[in-house]
């Protein structure tokens, strides 16, 4: 009978050396097909482990799904920093270490002394120039201030297209005004944000001097917006780095610079919006995966294609002096935003600043009770 | 969640006693769906509102999560909101599928072309037709191609009545095929002798209308008209692609909740899913929103009793009460119209045919009266209980006057109109179908779209769906997904409802179904994905199949009772007569005879498992199981706030259209037939 069972043993153990370790991963935002293709090569070259990728749609959506429904977690999930709270607080990721990044990725991913995340990517904001439609107009430079900034929108302007285009209620762009007339961050009292202040009431009242009194900023719904862009109504418009490759496949005659500072001096922060990746089950095939993408050469492929800005150092220093684009990706995230964590900022803040905005912008409500009330929202979701 | 298992055992003990004495070997298949789809995940949601939740954590506060929500001044205006919105949503739907019914009916030629476009939206998945008419309605921060016709701003975030407006325009166009289904098949009910009386008696089409066609389908389809308007109240997809529930309101802006001019309950209840992690709460608000439901339920159940319309009047009067007391309704001055109402129904006890005559001034004044404080109020002064009455008042009003159209318009005015109007709705229909192709064709990545032709073409959308986006894989799991759920609902329905025919001790069942299916929605799919998990059927095209199925359940059983209804009798009892088991008859008599009905089942089945988009999302986490649907969501992204592909997305949609779009057209004789029956849907 012993030698029976060793027999079966000894049969059994190639088999068992043979069953790859399966790692799950789900993927979000762009670069679907770049990342499907590194997670293809890792396969290739790893045969002990086999990730299979799963590409969200939305992100925080199936995440919410699964905590509330105590569903089953992937081991890997590429989140927005901004994200990080819900997990963190739902207790469902776990710390991660040894992670050598830039100290503006690392606090992206910071809460309560730990660090949750590999940190992947960023996109960055940016300030987006229809070339074309400078003739007879200044060209700014990357040190502009909001003077230069507001007069070459006027200039646009007068030349008979549209000066800025700006989402008016949307947090993702407010957040920067507002942390600029705050010491460039988003201001807090005990992790719950304060938007009844002087600071964001000056934000708010510059967001109405260009939309309103000035007139020469307009707002779209961002597929408007992006589309009024490539056909060259407006000359410039405020978004995310991420459109970056889609222009210059269209070959746009564009270029970008850095948001520019306040007249004082004080810069308007882009907002870093840094992607990366959450543990959900640790295990030496995840920390293997991870630290293939993570790593200089894989994680510079990747962004190289997708015009993101790499969390490694390395990859970061490399596509740095690649080409404007990253010059200016580089420049811009000097100065970043980190956007809070936490559970009440993702949960009540945007929902409460937006309204306030668009109650305000339209004229319908006073500045100081849309944040007043903007503020006992946020207070009530604590 | 310890509390799981003896939630399920204490529910399943509520379930049996609710369906007992239902045939078991005919009804227990569907039973078991309905309880693990819709019926348990009710009660454990509705437990889970006396318990702060937080996943797996549970901790007991009694009443507090649904005091807190009873009391939100939130959650009221986005009832009236909605109460609003489905009431214009319902005349709009029921004057264009009324005026389109008629037009086809009355057609020598092209009358079967012309059926075919007004049903083409049903064959368009929602979210590519929402998203197409938001691509031509909004523009430019409210500048497009339709904006320049009407001559007027149209931007959604910001212009309230446009907001409203369009929305509802774009509901009314999702649904105005299957309601033009419904009252063209009722039509056809009419006798012929009736016909021909109209004809000698030289009625115009407007008298026509009036005197023959309204009173003689309205009773018939009218249980599916009152459940359009439930299915309008639990609307979601059109405002959330559309609007996101703005543009902002003051009124809207509390401290518990916050509501745009369009925030549908639907949104509501998503919203306060992304505003708490404490899911007890949120379970909460969906029991109050589903006790709502169930009131008006209970209005639109009565109306499937013709001659009992004091239950009718009762249960508007109750309900009018229950909604002034709450803060939804009138207020304190609820009583007078009240009173009204209280008359008619005396009257109706001494069989006084004035009765409706009290109930119309007692609408008239709650009309009047809601009227009046929107003027000062706005929409927070809009009232539930008043657009009930209003509605009821309507329909008594209709049945069993005589009209007479006192302008004698030539024949040729009507005609014209007639052409005039189809062709505007062909148009209508078409114009989202333009907006998809050009996507689809377009070499770049652009929407809005505001020229007719994209600059540049290409074909390279659709090789680019097959090569990259494995569209075969998911059209794969797309006919799995369709023939789960068509298999699933003819194996179950079809012999419960013969049973439900054959016993009326088994309409039990049917009632719990149609029960389940309206307190049904959003807000119960958290404890679906619980108990799916439980099942294991997370992940599965299984899961998702069988949960589209018991969400047909009830659209399939208001087709097929009525139809198997009005199968005479004597051939049952003389079946019985020879020795025939239920079975046998069950198999040999009634199944071949409802071989149209049970199709046109199928083809409303698979529509919705086709258009399903939910369920996969919340199911599904492996990519080669994502159907269509989900594989085109993935183009999208976060809607609004990703980089989408729009292009790509056209390619998808314009072939998701045409493969749904040739089942539709193969079964088309059956859905026409199959519809309907004398005993009404």
């Amino acid at each position: 009978m012993k030698r029976l069972l060793l027999v079966f043993s000894l049969i059994l153990v190639p088999f068992v050396f043979s069953i790859a370790a399966t790692v799950t991963v789900w993927f979000s935002w762009e670069g679907q097909k770049e990342f499907q293709s590194i997670v293809n090569e890792f396969n290739r070259v790893h045969p002990d482990v086999q990730v299979n990728l799963v590409y969200i749609p939305n992100m925080i959506q199936k995440l919410r799904i699964m905590l509330a429904s105590n569903g089953n977690f992937p081991d890997i999930a590429l989140i927005r920093n901004n994200d990080l709270g819900l997990l963190t607080d739902a207790n469902v990721i776990k710390p991660v270490s040894g992670i050598k990044t830039t100290a503006a990725f690392y606090k992206s991913f910071l809460v309560n002394g730990s660090e949750y995340a590999y940190p992947y990517y960023a996109d960055i904001q940016v300030v987006y120039l229809n070339k074309a439609l400078f003739k007879g107009i200044p060209f700014p430079k990357n040190d502009w201030s909001f003077s230069d900034f507001e007069k070459t929108a006027e200039a646009l302007k007068n030349n008979g297209h549209i000066g800025l285009l700006l989402q008016k209620t949307s947090p993702y762009f407010f957040d920067s005004f507002n942390a600029a007339f705050n010491d460039g961050i988003i201001p807090e009292k005990n992790g719950i944000p304060l938007v009844n202040a002087t600071g964001t009431f000056k934000a708010a009242k510059l967001y109405n001097y260009l939309f309103n009194e000035r007139k020469i900023a307009v707002s779209y719904k961002k597929m408007a917006l992006v589309n009024a862009f490539k056909t060259q109504r407006a000359g410039m418009f405020m978004m995310g780095s991420f459109l970056i490759p889609d222009f210059l496949n269209l070959n746009l005659d564009f270029t970008i610079l850095p948001y520019p500072s306040l007249d004082n001096g004080n810069p308007i922060p882009p907002v870093l919006d840094s992607k990366g990746f959450v543990i959900f089950n640790s295990n030496p095939a995840v920390k293997e995966f991870l630290d293939y993408v993570t790593s200089a050469k894989i994680e510079e492929k990747f962004c190289k294609s997708t015009y993101k800005l790499p969390a490694n150092e390395e990859a970061m220093k490399s596509l740095g002096e690649e080409n404007t684009f990253f010059k200016t990706m580089s420049l811009s995230a000097r100065n970043a935003l980190i956007l809070p964590r936490s559970k009440v900022f993702k949960e009540a803040y945007g929902k409460a600043i937006s309204t306030a905005l668009t109650l305000y912008l339209s004229g319908e409500m006073p500045l100081e009770e849309a944040f007043a009330r903007a503020q006992k929202y946020i207070i009530q979701h604590k | 969640m310890s509390l799981f298992l003896p939630v399920l055992l204490v529910s399943a003990v509520i379930f049996l006693f609710l369906t007992a004495k239902a045939k078991p070997s005919y009804t227990f298949a569907l039973a078991v769906l309905v309880f693990i789809v819709s019926f348990f995940p009710i009660i454990w949601g509705t437990t889970i509102s006396f318990f702060d939740f937080f996943p797996p954590r549970l901790h007991f506060v009694g009443l507090k999560n649904l005091s807190s929500a009873f009391t939100d001044p939130g959650l009221f205006l986005s009832i009236k909101i909605t109460a609003m919105w489905a009431l214009l949503v319902l005349i709009l739907k029921l004057v264009i599928s009324y005026t389109l019914a008629l037009s086809i009916l009355s057609l020598k030629k092209f009358s079967k072309i012309l059926y075919m476009v007004v049903l083409t939206p049903w064959a368009i998945p929602t979210y590519i037709s929402v998203i197409a008419w938001t691509a031509l309605i909004s523009g430019y921060g409210g500048e497009s191609l339709l904006s320049s016709l009407f001559r007027m701003n149209f931007d959604l975030s910001s212009n309230i009545p446009a907001a409203f407006l369009w929305t509802s325009f774009v509901s009314v166009w999702l649904g105005v095929p299957v309601m033009t289904m419904v009252i063209l098949s009722s039509m056809q009910t009419i006798s012929p002798a009736l016909q021909d009386l109209s004809k000698m008696e030289g009625l115009d089409p407007y008298e026509k209308a009036t005197n023959l066609y309204l009173p003689h389908t309205l009773p018939i389809a009218f249980p599916y008209i009152f459940l359009s308007f439930l299915g309008s109240f639990k609307e979601f997809t059109v405002f959330f692609l559309m609007t996101g529930g703005g543009p902002s309101v003051i009124s809207g802006f509390g401290e518990k909740s916050i509501v745009g001019a369009t925030t549908s309950v639907g949104v509501f209840i998503y919203n306060k899913f992304y505003s708490t992690r404490n899911y007890g709460v949120v379970a909460a608000y969906s029991v109050i929103v589903g006790v709502v439901m169930l009131i008006l339920l209970a209005i639109g159940w009565n109306y499937r009793f013709h001659r009992r319309k004091n239950s009718l009047i009762i249960s508007t009067i109750v309900a009018h009460a229950f909604f002034d007391f709450w803060g939804v309704g009138s207020g304190m001055f609820g009583i007078i119209p009240i009173l009204f109402y209280g008359t008619s129904l005396i009257l109706f006890s001494k069989r006084s045919r004035s009765f409706k005559k009290f109930f119309a001034i007692g609408a008239s004044i709650d009309l009047i009266h809601m009227l009046f404080e929107m003027s000062k109020y706005g929409i927070n002064a809009v009232s539930l209980s008043t657009v009930i009455s209003v509605i009821v008042a309507l329909t008594l009003s209709f049945e069993g006057k005589i009209h007479v159209s006192f302008l004698k318009i030539p024949n040729s005015f009507w005609k014209g109109a007639k052409i005039l109007w189809l062709s505007f709705w062909s148009i209508t229909v078409l114009l989202p179908l333009w907006s998809v192709l050009f996507m689809a064709f377009s070499k770049e990545n652009i929407i809005p779209i505001d020229s007719f032709f994209p600059t540049s073409l290409t074909l390279s959308n659709f090789s680019n769906i097959f090569y990259n986006y494995g569209f075969f894989n998911s059209l794969k799991n797309t006919l799995i997904i369709s023939a789960i759920a068509i298999g699933t609902v003819l194996l179950t329905i079809f012999p419960a409802t013969w049973a439900a025919v054959d016993s009326k001790k088994v309409t039990k069942l049917g009632n719990v179904i149609v029960f389940t299916s309206f307190f049904s929605g959003m807000h119960t799919l958290i404890p679906l994905a619980i108990t799916f998990k439980f099942l294991g059927l997370m992940n599965t095209l299984f899961g998702v199949g069988i949960a589209v199925a018991a969400h047909s359940a009830a659209i399939s059983y208001f087709l097929l009772y009525p139809f198997l209804s009005s199968i005479p009798k004597n051939l049952n009892e003389a079946a019985k007569l020879d020795g025939a088991n239920g079975f046998v008859r069950m198999t040999r008599i009634y199944l071949p005879i409802a071989i149209p009905s049970l199709t046109t089942v199928g083809v409303f089945v698979l529509m919705e498992a086709w258009n399903s988009f939910i369920f996969p999302l919340i199911f599904l986490s492996s990519q080669h199981l994502y159907p269509v649907s989900m594989m085109l969501y993935n183009l999208i992204g976060e809607y609004g706030t990703s980089y989408s592909q729009w292009n790509l997305f056209g390619a998808g949609a314009i072939l998701n259209i045409v493969i749904v779009g040739t089942f539709f057209f193969i079964s088309r004789k059956y859905i026409t037939s199959g519809v309907i029956s004398k005993g009404g849907i």
